[in-house]
């Protein structure tokens, strides 16, 4: 009897392992599935844990010193059908999984990966992991007074900046997100007597460290190919190590980066790609506040922002071309540096198309207004606002999105009234005023009026945005704007990259155009579907907005009529 | 008064317990603003700017990085998105 326990023991244990392979870092793993998305895998006695996240899936284990790191996962096999498979990659010429050189910093991005991923598991392993992990965060988050930077041949010793006293609300964030707001930014004197700004992460932040040799527009930034250490501890393995190939950038480009950068600041691209990239330039300021006194830091910071404010000055000052190539077989349109546009194509309706935009110029052509054989009258116009506004399966009032569905709808209905409509695009950082809402763009019908004194002038149909129809320059001035430059007329495809050089575009198309790319596959057909769909969801958001609404209201009247 | 205000700090409540939308789309871009400590987000096509937090950030830059769409949720009012994964669609 005993034996025969044992042996289903037996066989129910290895059953549990036998279908589930799973292969971290090219070694593989019989594991054991808890669900669907938690699996255990046995390495000799210690055990693997691996989640499925919004990635793939992720594998947690001690490593030599006992602190648990996250590995890469290659493959899942269950039951002979393959779950999750790492695409091949390639690092700087370096095939399969990259490992980086192993630092203090590496170690504590990998912890606090490991809090945040495994909290929600309802898993004494995963608990475990979770505890350790906290552990080494505690003992080593302190931020550190003095650091030693060295790239190339060059030494650089820093001192820490002071911290700003938090908010409250700031608190709030700190524990929330489990991070750390301080100030991380650094003066550091080079062996050769130079002034050097560094920024020097949090543990467990993601961003990397880099230093400004500050010297005005000549500003010289370096994030890679550099250690950080601390002075006195130069035999541990260093902060950070940052390989001397390692990129930047936030995006990959299908285009030549260098076009975008204006010519004046060709010397020194990498410095100027830094101050102006809209994601990151926030990011900094945000960074900057925490810092606080009278002292080199600061100092320094002062200087920092005066170059940063010349870089954009340069962005908004800058002579630029309108471009169109190619990208993935779709058009796609971007401003780019004048001199630099110079022999990328030829002239095309004050754009600049490259070789094998050509083949699409019907496209292009179906893009423009059409010529205008009827004109409404002031009065008409004003009347047409507000037909449009009366139709009551457009959600107006859905202001988020979906800007581009309604003013298809219009454009046709207005069409089928005998009246030739046309499209207005406003390209930019926009947001409606007194309101959360910000959009990257917004389009709405335009309809052509002779004015009594026999003027043509341009309205716009806007019901979500306006209370009668307005001058497309009224229809611009009624959205607020967050650049510093100015308004400017392209032709249709507007600039997606407009509002990296901190201006706004604005563009007139056919009715035809649905949304920006334009895709030349879609037929009219399609587009209406996908309006009409489109409006149907937001209607019912708006709807379910009103009922939550109207149910509040009704339980507080039963309630508490007293309060009224 | 009392009755304006509680049905000011309700509407501002149940505005959360809306629906969330699933849409598949390609991340165009990402930049932080700073006021509001989110990340807000550019889809292709889209109108609407839409806010994330850190922990999205990494699959919502997989997607801009590789041109590829991501399955999101997202409250249609406002815009916040709630989670993003991989998406099988390109």
């Amino acid at each position: 009897m005993k034996i025969v326990l044992i042996l289903s023991a037996l066989l129910c244990v290895s059953s549990a392992y036998a279908d589930l392979a799973v292969d971290i870092e090219n070694k593989s793993y019989q594991c054991e599935k808890k669900n669907d998305s938690l699996f255990h895998c046995l390495n000799g006695d210690t055990k693997i844990l691996v989640t499925k996240n919004m990635m793939g899936f992720a594998a947690v284990q001690k490593n030599g010193d006992g602190l648990p790191e996250m590995k890469w996962i290659s493959k899942v096999v269950d039951n002979g059908k393959v779950l999750f498979e790492l695409p091949k990659m390639n690092f700087a010429g370096m095939e399969g999984i990259y490992k980086a050189p192993e630092s203090k910093a590496g170690k504590l991005v990998a912890a606090h990966a490991i809090v945040s991923n495994l909290k929600d598991l309802d898993d004494d392993l995963a608990r475990q992991f979770i505890s350790e992990s906290k552990k080494f965060i505690e003992k080593e988050n302190a931020p550190i007074a003095k650091v030693r930077i060295l790239a190339d041949d060059k030494k650089f010793d820093c001192v820490r900046g002071e911290d700003r006293k938090l908010t409250d609300e700031e608190k709030k964030y700190e524990s929330d997100y489990n991070t750390k707001l301080q100030c991380n930014f650094y003066a550091c004197k080079g062996n050769n007597g130079e002034k050097v700004l560094s920024y020097v992460p949090s543990y467990g932040d993601y961003s990397s460290p880099y230093f400004l040799n500050l010297k005005g527009t000549q500003t010289e930034l370096r994030f890679n190919g550099i250690k950080v250490v601390e002075p006195d501890h130069q035999k541990e393995a260093p902060l950070f190590d940052i390989p001397a190939w390692t990129g930047g950038g936030y995006s990959a480009s299908a285009l030549d980066e260098n076009l975008f950068v204006p010519t004046q600041f060709e010397k020194n691209k990498s410095a100027f790609t830094f101050f102006t990239n809209p994601m990151t330039a926030p990011m900094r300021d945000g960074a900057h506040s925490l810092c606080a006194g009278d002292n080199d830091v600061t100092k320094l910071i002062a200087e920092e922002k005066k170059i940063a404010d010349s870089f954009q000055q340069g962005l908004v000052n800058a002579e630029l071309s309108h471009y169109l190539t190619l990208v993935n077989g779709q058009v796609l349109s971007v401003f780019v540096d004048a001199k630099k546009a110079q022999g990328l194509g030829c002239r095309y309706d004050g754009m600049i198309l490259s070789k094998d935009v050509e083949k699409h110029i019907e496209f292009l052509q179906k893009s423009k207004p059409k010529p205008i054989d009827k004109y409404l009258s002031e009065e008409e116009v004003q009347d047409l606002f507000k037909q449009a506004k009366n139709m009551a399966d457009i959600p107006f009032g859905y202001k988020y999105d979906g800007c581009y569905a309604r003013a298809h709808v219009m454009a046709r209905r207005f069409e089928a009234m005998g009246i030739p409509v046309e499209k207005v695009w406003i390209k930019g950082s926009l947001f409606v005023p007194g309101t959360d809402v910000q959009w990257n763009y917004h389009v709405a019908p335009v309809i052509n009026v002779k004015s009594k004194e026999g003027k043509i002038v341009k309205y716009v149909i806007d019901p979500s945005l306006t209370e009668k129809a307005v001058t497309v320059d009224g229809w611009v001035e009624s959205m607020g704007k967050k650049v510093k430059g100015g308004v400017v007329q392209t032709p249709y495809p507007f600039p997606m990259n407009v509002a990296n050089f901190q201006r706004t575009a604005v563009s007139f198309s056919s009715s035809d155009v649905y949304v920006p790319d334009n895709d030349e596959k879609r037929s009219e057909a399609e587009n209406m579907a996908l309006a009409i769909q489109t409006m149907k969801e937001y209607t019912e958001a708006l709807n379910e907005k009103k009922q939550n609404e109207n149910e509040y209201e009704n339980e507080n009247q039963f309630v508490r009529p007293d309060a009224i | 008064m009392k009755m304006k205000i509680s049905l000011f700090v309700l509407t501002l409540f149940s505005s959360g317990l809306l629906h969330a939308m699933t849409k598949e789309w390609t991340v165009t871009k990402i930049y932080f603003d700073d006021v509001k400590k989110n990340y807000q987000i550019d889809f292709k096509n889209q109108a609407g700017v839409y806010k994330a937090e850190e922990k999205l950030l990494s699959c919502l830059r997989d997607s801009l990085n590789s041109k590829t769409n991501v399955k999101v949720d997202f409250q249609p009012m406002g815009l916040k998105i709630k989670s993003c994964e991989k998406s099988a669609s390109k």
